[in-house]
């Protein structure tokens, strides 16, 4: 059995996650306030977590000014596609061996 | 961890990719919803305004249209939601369709014409709403009734009317889908 990606478990870091590797690699990537939405996380949680994985290089983060109001966009790196496909596996193995 | 949770995980997964690709393609999309609407909203009151300007005043704007909707297109399938080429094929193929029956076979009049494309390219959303999801059937039937009851209830206002529930309709469609 493979082990858990200690970064990826925590389930705000696990939902951010989910949501940027639903989208395909080359995609524009997913801005704050929508990624807020869909993770249900607060302001200061999201950020807080986008640091993180940003720190593992799991995500890469672009900040950038649109109609002069600042935008952050965030995406998955190959590296944090990777680590949570290893983690869809761990998980997928706890139930396969517990079946 | 057990296989309880490990299940409960795996399904809050699915669950968020699958809310991530429906609300990122409806925010894509709307864009193309809020351009068409205003493009047939200020066709539509140029048409009422000044009649004998109507053919030139489509022509050019649904040139915009659909110079909007390949850079939309092209957005959406760089993120992953279907073909462009697919796209632009079948916008060629509704058009040629439409251009067929109401040019070439029907000769229809500038009424007819006024109520025959809303309610084709409403066929297509319907059609294309059993993909991309149901709000697109709502919009495509619900606009496709108003611009027929119009078509038979309303005289010579009938393009204003237009305006507003055609293109006011696509407005709203879209600015709805860019908040879901």
């Amino acid at each position: 059995m493979s082990a858990p990606d200690d970064i990826v478990h925590q389930p705000v870091r696990l939902r951010i996650m989910a949501a940027l590797t639903a989208l395909q690699p080359e995609a524009e990537g997913i801005d704050f306030s929508h990624l807020k939405k869909l993770t249900g996380a607060t302001d200061g949680n999201l950020g807080a977590h986008i640091d993180h994985l940003a720190k593992a290089r799991y995500v890469a983060v672009q900040k950038a000014f649109v109609a002069r109001r600042p935008r952050t966009t965030v995406s998955a790196t190959a590296e944090g596609r990777r680590a949570f496909e290893k983690h869809v596996a761990f998980l997928r193995s706890v139930i396969d061996g517990a079946g | 961890m057990d296989a309880t949770q490990a299940a409960d995980a795996l399904g809050e997964i699915e669950a968020l990719r699958s809310a991530t690709r429906r609300s990122l393609a409806y925010r894509l999309a709307s864009a193309q919803l809020i351009l068409w609407g205003v493009i047939v909203a200020l066709a539509d009151v140029a048409t009422w305004a000044a009649p004998s300007l109507a053919g030139r005043v489509w022509l050019a704007l649904t040139a915009c249209g659909v110079v909007g909707s390949m850079v939309v297109a092209w957005r959406l399938a760089r993120n992953g939601y279907g073909s462009s080429s697919r796209s632009l094929a079948g916008f060629a193929l509704f058009f040629a369709y439409g251009a067929f029956w109401s040019i070439v076979i029907g000769h229809f009049d500038g009424r007819q014409m006024l109520a025959f494309w809303p309610t084709l390219v409403m066929f297509g959303y319907c059609l294309a709403g059993l993909w991309l999801g149901r709000v697109y059937v709502i919009l495509g039937l619900s606009v496709a009734a108003l611009v027929a009851i119009g078509y038979v209830a309303i005289g010579p206002a009938y393009p204003l009317y237009l305006a507003v529930v055609n293109g006011g309709g696509l407005v709203l469609c879209g600015l709805w889908m860019r908040q879901a």
